[in-house]
């Protein structure tokens, strides 16, 4: 039955194309059931233009009769949307610059969603590229009745590295420092993070070349790079290792490059380079 | 859009199929004509309902048309049964009979009581 229906739906498809010449033929098919009935009025006694009368008004109207046909010849929904559609161009077309402001207002639109998303995606659904995001812990101290988020003084995390027992391992980091980096184009103004020399260790990110710290060396001149940095600056040259980049006037000496899908641990930053938390007292 | 029409067209596509197939090919206004008859003259039919039902049955393949001659020399549109078509009067009439049964059972006690 279905098949039926589809068959039915296909052919009045095919309805919508050639609707001149159906529209003729079945003219000429009511003109014959017309005359048909008429002559058989007139077999029972009537006149001929009483006869053709009477056979209309059987017919319940010729041009009726025509309508519903057509419409079930054809689709006339969508040929009434197919209609509107070919207008509403129309219309769009002779009036170019409300067109033109509607298509960029859509436009932009839909830019600035995409990047919105964009953004939603990479710092919020996208989780950091951690070893291990479930058994990673965020700590922060509260202080009163204020609900979030203090940083720890150094002694502090100190203390908790050492004799909480709870974790395998505590790291810190502080906030965004600038830095201009030079040598080799133009001087760039970049924001990296001091972190404690564990910070790779226990956050477990893979790098793309060389290391994190050696755990202990908090104020060895050193520097971890993100990825984005290293292919700007760098051309993402892979034996950067141990060699010299100098941020704000000091040298320091790279020794790996982390992952491109760490910007930092919450992801929204934009971190661009690490380096032990010691540099940055 | 009425209700009445559309009752009419579920039973007129089976007394179409019906007549088709005990009285063979025929056209339009035979076929209401006949309709009319069979129906001991109870229905009045509005010729013109009958082609777009007409339509609906060719496009679901129950029937099939071609232009002839009528018995008094008239260019005529003659309706005939498909296969398919065969099949669905016995389907239909079963239904139908079903239908009408359960109906029956219904109305019979409260004329009894």
């Amino acid at each position: 039955m279905t098949m039926r229906k589809l068959r039915a739906v296909w052919i009045r498809l095919l309805g919508m194309i050639g609707a001149q010449r159906d529209d003729e033929e079945f003219a000429a098919e009511l003109a014959s059931h017309v005359a048909m009935d008429t002559d058989d009025g007139v077999r029972a006694g009537l006149s001929p233009a009483e006869a053709r009368r009477q056979a209309l008004i059987h017919l319940g109207g010729a041009e009726q009769t025509q309508q519903a046909h057509r419409e079930r010849r054809g689709l006339p929904w969508l040929e009434t949307l197919v209609r509107d559609f070919t207008y509403g161009l129309r219309t769009l077309g002779r009036h170019l610059g409300v067109t033109a402001i509607a298509i960029l207002s859509i436009g932009l639109g839909i830019g600035a969603n995409a990047t919105i998303f964009s953004m939603v995606s990479r710092f919020v659904l996208r989780p950091a590229p951690m070893g291990d995001p479930t058994t990673l812990l965020g700590l922060h101290t509260t202080h009163g009745s204020d609900p979030c988020c203090n940083n720890f003084s150094f002694p502090a995390y100190t203390d908790l590295r050492d004799q909480a027992k709870s974790f395998s391992g505590v790291a810190a980091y502080y906030e965004l420092i600038p830095a201009s980096i030079g040598g080799g184009g133009q001087p760039e103004r970049v924001w990296g993070q001091g972190v404690t020399s564990n910070f790779f260790d226990v956050t477990e990110l893979p790098m793309v070349v060389g290391r994190g710290f050696i755990t202990g060396q908090e104020n060895a001149p050193e520097v971890v790079l993100g990825a984005g940095l290293w292919q700007r600056r760098f051309n993402a040259d892979k034996a950067i290792v141990g060699k010299p980049v100098i941020l704000s006037g000091r040298t320091f000496t790279v020794v790996g490059v982390v992952t491109p899908a760490f910007h930092s641990v919450d992801q929204i930053l934009d971190t661009e380079f690490w380096v032990p938390l010691g540099n940055t007292r | 859009m009425n209700e009445k029409p559309d009752v009419l067209q579920g039973t007129l596509a089976l007394m179409v199929l019906r007549t088709l197939e005990t009285l063979g090919p025929l056209h339009g206004y035979g076929l209401a004509r006949r309709i009319e008859q069979t129906s001991g003259n109870l229905l009045q039919l509005n010729y013109g309902t009958l082609y777009p039902a007409l339509l609906k049955l060719e496009q679901e393949g129950f029937i099939r048309s071609r232009w002839g001659v009528s018995e008094n020399n008239r260019r005529a549109k003659f309706y005939e049964l498909t296969k398919a078509g065969g099949r669905q009067v016995k389907n239909a009439a079963k239904e139908w009979e079903q239908t009408t049964a359960i109906l029956a059972r219904f109305l019979a006690p409260a004329e009894e009581a």
